[in-house]
């Protein structure tokens, strides 16, 4: 088992670098030790409060990967509903009983993009950003999540705050 | 302002403020789900069981959460104490998160004392089952007996279609002895890999898979290397088990994407068949429809005959659903029997019929 999820990452890590993916500066490994724990940089998206942003996921595979699904967290603070400000823990349905075998681990990486501009505030990790959108107030929103993208995710040497 | 005040929701899985009727909706009726996978048998006939009944307060409180719903709206707009309201929602959702969680572990562990795949069982101990229950049940499982002498039992984690497919498939090459038969579910499987990469699955995806598990099973099948004993242990292993579930998943998605045309009329307005695939077809637990057999049967070539015994339906007789692929046999050699499986609402096992 532990063989077959070592192969099938090596072959995802092959893949991601034979065509880099301009939305992810990085998808690898770690540390050559352990190919279980992954580190991504998704870059923000344009036109969206995130634009310009980088931010570090940190990515744990279990064993039984990719029947399982990957444990994914931002190490970077980010400002957004689903999010925790806190700890970095996403609410997303495929990372969890959506999960597909189907998908990689890049493609989880731009499903949580994907999420960074379709937020869902009704079930939220992070009240306050949630709140902003329910009331209707997406000058507000953008506003907090830019002052957020600037101050800890413009700069990619120290973006790390929680690991 | 307190960034962080959304920490109290990290223990729910998907989204549970009490302000948002829908998801309490969704989560119920996945319960339901939950139970019927469960078993279908046991909600009619152990009615006293505590955890049979419960989800169906569960799902009651479900359906009246709408109507108290415009209440908690209103008291929204413009609330001072919107902290206070937004704690004590956090609070009730962590319970029933929390209810929620108990409930699916203590079913998932009474769901998980039955092995992935049993060992067969004469058809008696499933006239058993409806001693106490019922009557209907009773005169169908006759029925059945006078054709079927034995039952073999999956485990309803709602990947039992697909293991019970694939079991009673192995099994079948195992049995026939036919070399040509066996040679074609070989080559029935290979197609399969071309079938994937024309769906748009990634080889990365499926190719392991393939090689390092589910052909080499069925190699060693057609080898004449497994007895029942070791298929059956095979089939019993989490791992290999689960990796030829998902095979067979990826396959039924795979066919059913490249018959859109054909199949998307089926699904309702809602869907469209690639998000149906990706999450009703390929998502591990997802419980297996009609259309799920036709595409599973059509892209392996393996005709599958299934049982269908409710309890609602009044008529004395099990009614049977012919799955044949319509290939045409080549001259000379002998069909592949028919899987005969059984279905009671939400769960398949295998049947054998008597010789």
């Amino acid at each position: 088992m532990a063989e077959a999820v070592a192969r099938r990452l090596l072959k995802e890590l092959k893949d991601y670098q034979k065509e880099p993916n301009p939305d992810l500066a990085k998808l690898s490994p770690i540390s050559d030790d352990n190919i279980l724990i992954w580190n991504a940089v998704l870059c923000g998206e344009s036109d969206t409060p995130y634009e310009g942003g980088h931010w570090t996921l940190r990515i744990e595979i279990p064993k039984t990967y990719p029947i399982h699904p990957p444990k994914i967290k931002f190490l970077t603070r980010i400002c957004h509903p689903n999010i925790s400000f806190k700890t970095g823990e996403i609410c997303l349905d495929i990372l969890k009983t959506a999960w597909s075998p189907a998908w990689t681990l890049q493609s989880a990486c731009m499903a949580i993009r994907l999420l960074l501009s379709n937020p869902e505030p009704t079930s939220p990790l992070n009240c306050d950003a949630a709140n902003l959108l329910r009331c209707g107030d997406f000058m507000g929103y953008e506003s907090l999540v830019k002052m957020y993208t600037q101050l800890y995710a413009m700069d990619q040497q120290e973006n790390e705050t929680n690991s | 302002m307190n960034m962080g005040g959304g920490e109290d929701y990290s223990n729910s899985v998907t989204s549970e403020t009490s302000k948002d009727e829908k998801s309490e909706v969704e989560i119920a009726s996945k319960e339901e789900e939950t139970i019927s996978s469960v078993s279908g048998l046991e909600k009619e006939e152990n009615p006293t069981e505590n955890n049979i009944t419960e989800p169906q307060n569960v799902s009651t409180t479900a359906e009246t959460a709408p109507v108290s719903s415009p209440s908690v709206e209103a008291s929204k707009p413009g609330d001072t104490t919107e902290g206070e309201t937004t704690a004590n929602a956090a609070q009730e959702a962590q319970i029933t998160s929390q209810q929620n969680w108990e409930y699916e572990q203590s079913i998932k562990k009474e769901v998980e004392k039955t092995p992935l795949v049993c060992l067969t069982e004469d058809i008696q101990k499933l006239y058993q089952e409806y001693e106490q229950g019922s009557e209907v049940y009773r005169q169908k499982i006759m029925k059945l007996a006078e054709r079927h002498s034995k039952i073999r039992r999956c485990r309803g984690d709602g990947n039992c279609f697909y293991r019970a497919f694939g079991f009673a498939w192995f099994e079948r090459l195992m049995d026939s002895k036919d070399h040509h038969l066996r040679q074609s579910a070989l080559k029935s499987l290979a197609d399969t890999l071309p079938l994937l990469n024309k769906a748009g699955y990634q080889q990365l995806v499926y190719q392991d898979i393939y090689e390092e598990q589910v052909e080499k099973q069925m190699k060693a099948v057609a080898n004449g290397e497994y007895d029942e004993a070791m298929l059956l242990t095979i089939f019993q292993t989490d791992e290999i088990s689960n990796y030829i579930v998902l095979y067979l998943r990826l396959i039924t998605a795979a066919y059913l994407k490249l018959h859109r045309e054909e199949y998307e009329p089926f699904l309702g307005f809602e869907f469209g068949m690639d998000q149906f695939c990706n999450s009703s077809v390929e998502v591990m637990d997802q419980e297996a429809d009609h259309i799920h057999v036709i595409a599973l049967t059509k892209a392996l070539k393996v005709p599958v005959e299934i049982a269908y015994m409710s309890g609602s339906d009044a008529m004395e007789q099990v009614n049977f659903h012919e799955f044949y692929p319509d290939e045409d046999v080549e001259k000379g050699t002998v069909p592949l029997k028919p899987l005969v499986l059984l279905y009671r609402p939400g769960h398949y096992d295998i049947l054998y019929r008597r010789e």
